[in-house]
């Protein structure tokens, strides 16, 4: 519980921060790529903090690139 | 956005720094497993193939002079398109910053600092990337200028105290592997050294007061940091041996164990830790840099810095969940990060040097 309660302040403060600056300046694309991109951080700190496995982005890379890395072993080795 | 303006010789600075980057740590293991004590060997060749890499980054620069990589991807591949390449080359710069921030804690905390709780360390060092990022990239080449001399001195002291721990033996018999190790290990010098430079095209013609002196900078940046890496990679063989190399986890880090003046000048190795710390500060920097100038540019935003926070804070999480154990990552180093890197770094490039040359013969 401590650790959600942390991550929502910290989620907090960095509202506070940024959002009257970009309400003033009236980018509105701004707000709302920074909202997207901060509820996903939000979810995944409470999913990293309540120690939720998260999948591995090298995996799906890994996936995508293996057959070319077998190709490439086998011609040099 | 705004025109951000960097000279020459602060570009040749971040090219030097961000070229070595990871690599210093890295590069010695790799290549001493694959090419044992033609290590060298293959380090001269992979710099002489990078040089004619920068050439093609050029070149692809060259095509508009004042547009980053995300611009021209839009402008030559079309708006969709375009905008989707770059989509997964932010991605792909996103990923690497955040595989590197774990490096770097793994780093700290098995060999400097054991018993510090691994989150520090990832939060710290991003908190410093944020702060970078966020004072814009005239305040990163500044403090690329400053710190660059402690970085030549360090580095040269280095090579100096650990010369005469030489043992000439080891450097045979000098091309025991063939032809194939060599050219593979080649591939993998360039997939840390070379490849990742293509993530320096979103500054390059765009940030530089001078465009003739811009190219002679990048090409400048590639031979010395190549040098560098070339008498690291030089160094840990004749020192320490192909094998024992192969198998230390940091094998710069054992060699400035190694240095002991006189029974009086020792255990510097965390000094030599600062050496490694600044390149790879500036290599994880520049990424993200990348990653934050090209989701604005991608998205038409008006400023990039309302987005680093809650990309930092996703960089954190993303580098605490990239390496389960040590033997994923060796894995994922060794096989797919080459060829992944090489994506970005040699196909995107010749990608965009072909269609802009169909186009241009259409009309």
């Amino acid at each position: 519980m401590l650790n959600i309660t942390v991550i929502l302040i910290i989620v907090t403060v960095i509202v506070l921060f940024e959002v009257p600056y970009l309400l003033k300046k009236r980018y509105i694309r701004d707000i709302w790529f920074f909202s997207i991109f901060l509820s996903i951080a939000t979810s995944l700190s409470i999913a990293m903090a309540l120690k939720v496995s998260l999948p591995n982005p090298l995996n799906w890379i890994s996936f995508v690139y293996k057959p070319f890395s077998n190709l490439i072993m086998n011609t040099f080795q | 956005m705004g025109e951000f303006v960097i000279s020459a010789r602060q570009f040749t600075i971040i090219t030097i720094l961000f070229s070595i980057g990871s690599a210093i740590l890295i590069i010695p293991k790799i290549l001493a497993m694959e090419a044992k004590q033609g290590a060298w060997i293959a380090a001269i060749l992979g710099v002489v193939v990078s040089i004619l890499l920068v050439k093609l980054f050029i070149a692809v620069a060259s095509l508009t002079r004042d547009m980053s990589l995300v611009e021209i991807n839009e402008k030559i591949l079309g708006k969709w398109v375009g905008k989707a390449v770059s989509i997964t080359f932010v991605f792909f710069t996103f990923i690497s910053a955040g595989v590197l921030l774990q490096f770097v804690e793994n780093f700290m905390r098995t060999e400097i600092m054991p018993e510090t709780p691994a989150i520090a360390f990832n939060v710290f060092f991003s908190l410093l990337i944020i702060f970078g990022c966020y004072l814009g990239l005239e305040t990163i080449a500044r403090t690329a200028e400053l710190l660059f001399p402690f970085f030549v001195l360090l580095f040269v002291a280095f090579a100096v105290l650990i010369f005469p721990q030489i043992d000439v033996q080891n450097i045979q018999p000098v091309l025991e592997v063939g032809t194939k190790p060599l050219i593979f290990s080649t591939l993998l010098f360039m997939g840390y050294f070379s490849f990742p430079m293509v993530v320096l095209l979103m500054l390059f013609p765009v940030s530089i007061n001078e465009y003739k002196g811009a190219k002679n900078a990048f090409y400048i940046g590639t031979i010395i940091g190549g040098i560098v890496l070339i008498v690291i990679i030089g160094l840990a063989i004749l020192v320490l041996g192909a094998d024992f190399t192969a198998h230390q986890r940091f094998p710069s880090f054992t060699l400035a164990k190694r240095i002991s003046l006189g029974n009086f000048l020792e255990r510097l190795e965390v000094i030599m830790a600062f050496l490694w710390i600044i390149t790879i500060f500036y290599r994880v920097l520049i990424y993200f840099y990348a990653t934050v100038i090209g989701i604005a540019q991608i998205f038409n935003l008006k400023d990039y810095r309302s987005l680093l926070l809650p990309l930092g804070m996703i960089l954190v999480v993303v580098s605490l969940i990239v390496s389960p154990n040590v033997v994923y990552t060796d894995v994922y180093n060794k096989d797919i990060w080459v060829l992944y890197a090489s994506t970005y770094g040699l196909f995107l490039p010749l990608v965009l040097l072909v269609v802009s040359k169909i186009r241009k013969l259409r009309k």
